[in-house]
């Protein structure tokens, strides 16, 4: 959550909902918010969500590749299951193609994480991930 | 976790962020209640970079830094927890919410346990090949045999996480 700041440069960000506090693989944090930026990006054509996926990478510190695979494949996860999350009728619901594109790339960034595939994230919206090396 | 959040102070120049204090906790046999603090007058951050008028977008834009900053801003806070979470100071908060197993298990549930089912109803679509799907098996069996290990290290990455780090409010 982001609260208005009192001047241009300064951003307050709230951070709620911390019922789901648990011990589990960081990638599960990192790879919870890309999955959420890229179904904005999908479904909204915002591009801006797409230029926070590579600011957030770059905060964090980037990404190992280890991690950034491991988020790569959280991240298709998410898409995955938010396909029971999304409205399944009335005017809100998404185009069965676009649903259907979704499930097809969100599959792909589980696949080729678990395949350690480098080259094909390097083409994909989720190059990011793999642009900033965390520093060891 | 948010009595303890509040030892976890995350500010820059640029930057302030916070979490929700708690004022009210009372557990008991028959009652649970909770009173935190609400950030009522703040927004998610899915409005931010998706206004959805012009006028709102320019109030956005004067409001907020850019997406790339203020994704810059969130991964570094990310990073922050991350590393307070994983310091000697929590080893206590660490056994405490790792004794959270029934929201480990919907996580689990939500990301691994739905995956290949979810995409088995749209197999002539999507295309699966018989590599896809054993990689996804292989990706929900290590999933599987994760949530069956304790809640104690088990290597890199591994610690206490918010897990539910979404856009959305």
């Amino acid at each position: 959550m982001v609260e208005r700041g009192e001047t241009r440069q300064v951003d307050k960000l709230s951070i709620i909902d911390w019922e789901l506090a648990q011990f589990g693989h960081r990638a599960y944090d990192l790879g919870h918010m890309i999955g959420d930026l890229c179904e904005q990006k999908h479904f909204n054509d915002a591009d801006s969500a797409m230029s926070c996926v590579r600011g957030f990478v770059e905060g964090y510190g980037g990404l190992t590749d280890e991690l950034a695979f491991r988020t790569a494949i959280h991240a298709g996860t998410q898409l995955i299951g938010g396909y029971y999350r999304r409205p399944q009728r009335g005017g809100v619901k998404a185009p069965e193609d676009m649903v259907v594109d979704m499930l097809r790339f969100a599959k792909e960034f589980v696949v080729k994480g678990w395949e350690r595939d480098r080259a094909w994230f390097e083409g994909s919206i989720l190059a990011p991930l793999f642009a900033t090396r965390m520093a060891g | 976790m948010l009595n303890a959040l509040t030892d976890f102070s995350f500010r820059t120049p640029t930057t302030i962020a916070r979490t929700p204090r708690l004022y009210i906790s009372i557990r008991d046999a028959e009652t649970t209640i909770q009173v935190h603090e609400d950030f009522s007058d703040a927004t998610d951050l899915r409005a931010v970079l998706l206004p959805s008028t012009a006028r709102d977008h320019d109030q956005m834009s004067s409001l907020f830094s850019s997406p790339l900053d203020l994704g810059r801003k969130i991964g570094s806070w990310l990073r922050g927890f991350h590393t307070w979470a994983d310091a000697p100071a929590q080893e206590s908060l660490r056994r405490e919410i790792g004794r959270n197993q029934p929201m480990r298990k919907l996580k689990h549930r939500v990301n691994y346990g739905n995956l290949i089912g979810i995409l088995e109803k749209f197999l002539d679509v999507v295309g699966c090949s018989s590599e896809d799907m054993e990689a996804l098996q292989n990706v929900r069996d290590v999933a599987d045999k994760e949530l069956a290990r304790p809640p104690t290290v088990m290597g890199e990455y591994w610690g206490m996480i918010h897990g539910d780090f979404c856009m959305l409010k």
